[in-house]
């Protein structure tokens, strides 16, 4: 009777240890037992598959062996802390597989002693090489949403930057803007003052030569007060457009000495110059236009009998391919024979020429045909357009 | 004053025309007008060298008068006055650097103008 029951014992022992050795076996977790001396003695099947190895290839074992260099420090401090202590202790650690690949883990021990005889460390052993990997992608994610947030924000500054900018410059535009217009308003005044102090001859007679190059004068300075005049107009202080601002120009010089009936047409569409070139050809077309007006036409001299057409003078200002050209023509009496407007010593004939190469940097020439034509063509070089 | 070649730099029409009349009037040679930095270098290379050149500091161009007179001081002794309409003070202060014989205020003072070509031109033939 007590055999029977020592013998159900037994095998109800046996059936405990066999069950125990299954889940050793099968554990989701690595199990090894070292020696004092860090001897794997024993190990589970997980282990071996952690590992990519035989069973077998491991007991016997340092395990040593099987970690990664790096780390070889840190699990020499790791089993001391272990072995001088009752507790349980936790790494990480990079483990080496026979593959050559490496694998992350979490390493839990204990020191046990086993029935009195040498004390062993017990391992378990977690791969956690997929949730380091996905903690790095994480961080990395973190990292770039990091960085993506710092870039946003530096847009959103550079954006508000430049919109500050944007601000200030349109501020400083304008301020530019108010002060060349007023300039430009300036010298107009200061030259249509000179105009009129030019009139003041007070009660003092005049000769008719004087009152000539009064007249000759003040059209000269009117010439470039319109400049300034239709640029303060218009707003445009890059350019002048040359159909606006020869028409008036015109029309004063025509009011200055009209003697007789005599027709100017001004045919100038879409031309600009600079002020430099404008102010230049504006003054080459007083010069012609007032020399047309007093000499072309004089009192014996019938254009509609002569010419066929009314008495004219024609500017235009075209533009041609890379250039423009201006001429000044007129159907009058003509220049006397002989006489070579580019050499001429008069003051008026001398700023055509002058001007016209130095400043309009125009090459200047001449036809004798049904009257008087100067023609003008300006190289590309200066602002036409 | 021996009829000396004065070349004139200025790039708005009138004065350059007024110069010329000036100096023609009292008996100067004047070539030019040029109007750029870069048409008196340019003429240097080909054309007799002039005896004084009267340069306006503001020219029409990349270089200005300052600039041009510092590359043709490296090639050629010839004395420059400047001529200028409006200047800081570090720009005249530059100009005299550049040119012991100084600078003149626009509108030009004939007697000023005269005085400063003899001043010029003496200084030239002492060296």
């Amino acid at each position: 009777m007590q055999n029977k029951a020592l013998r159900k014992s037994r095998i109800a022992a046996e059936e405990s240890r066999d069950r125990f050795a299954e889940l050793y076996e099968f554990a989701p977790i690595g199990y090894l037992t070292l020696s004092k001396n860090g001897i794997i003695v024993e190990a589970n099947l997980m282990i071996a598959t952690i590992l990519c190895l035989e069973r077998r290839e491991l007991l016997g074992s340092r395990f040593t062996r099987f970690i990664a260099p790096e780390d070889l420090e840190l699990w020499n401090q790791y089993r001391i802390r272990v072995t001088r202590s009752i507790n349980r202790h936790v790494c990480e650690l990079h483990l080496n597989r026979r593959n050559g690949g490496g694998v992350v883990t979490r390493i839990e021990s204990i020191r046990m002693g086993r029935g009195g005889s040498e004390e062993v460390i017990l391992v378990a052993v977690s791969d956690i090489t997929d949730r380091v990997r996905a903690e790095q992608d994480l961080a990395l994610t973190n990292r770039d949403l990091e960085e993506l947030r710092a870039a946003y924000q530096a847009i959103a500054d550079g954006q508000r930057q430049l919109r500050r900018n944007e601000r200030e410059l349109t501020e400083a535009l304008e301020e530019k803007e108010a002060l060349l217009s007023e300039i430009h308003h300036r010298v107009r005044n200061n030259l249509t003052a000179f105009i009129s102090l030019l009139s003041l001859d007070g009660a003092q007679e005049e000769s008719e030569s004087a009152r000539e190059l009064r007249k000759d004068l003040q059209n000269r300075a009117r010439s470039m007060a319109l400049i300034h005049e239709t640029l303060y107009r218009t707003g445009n202080f890059s350019n002048v457009d040359m159909e606006k601002y020869l028409s008036t120009l015109i029309t004063h010089i025509a009011e200055s000495y009209a003697k007789r009936e005599i027709r100017i047409l001004v045919d100038s569409t879409n031309v600009a110059l600079d002020l430099s070139r404008a102010t230049t050809a504006g003054l080459i077309v007083n010069e012609l236009v007032t020399n047309s007006l007093k000499y072309a036409f004089p009192p014996d001299f019938d254009c509609r009998a002569t010419r066929g057409e009314p008495c004219t003078i024609h500017v235009t200002f075209r533009r041609g391919e890379g250039t423009c050209i201006l001429t000044v023509a007129d159907n009058g009496i003509g220049l006397p024979s002989g006489f070579d407007p580019f050499t001429a010593k008069s003051l008026g004939l001398k700023l055509v020429n002058f001007l016209a190469r130095h400043q309009l940097l125009a090459e200047p020439s001449f036809r004798a045909r049904r009257g008087t034509e100067f023609i003008f063509r300006l190289h590309q070089q200066g602002s036409a357009i | 004053m021996s009829g000396e070649t004065i070349l004139i730099v200025e790039d708005e029409g009138l004065i350059a025309l007024h110069l010329t009349e000036l100096l023609e009037k009292a008996g100067y040679r004047t070539t030019g007008p040029a109007y750029s930095g870069e048409m008196v270098l340019r003429d240097f290379e080909k054309s007799s060298l002039p005896d004084l050149i009267l340069m306006d500091i503001a020219l029409a161009g990349r270089l200005d008068g300052i600039q041009t007179a510092r590359r043709i001081r490296e090639r050629y002794p010839i004395p420059i006055i400047f001529l200028t309409a409006y200047s800081s003070q570090s720009r005249i202060d530059e100009a005299k650097e550049v040119s012991p014989f100084g600078y003149l205020m626009k509108p030009v003072m004939e007697d000023e103008l005269f005085s400063a070509i003899d001043r010029a031109l003496a200084g030239k033939q002492e060296k």
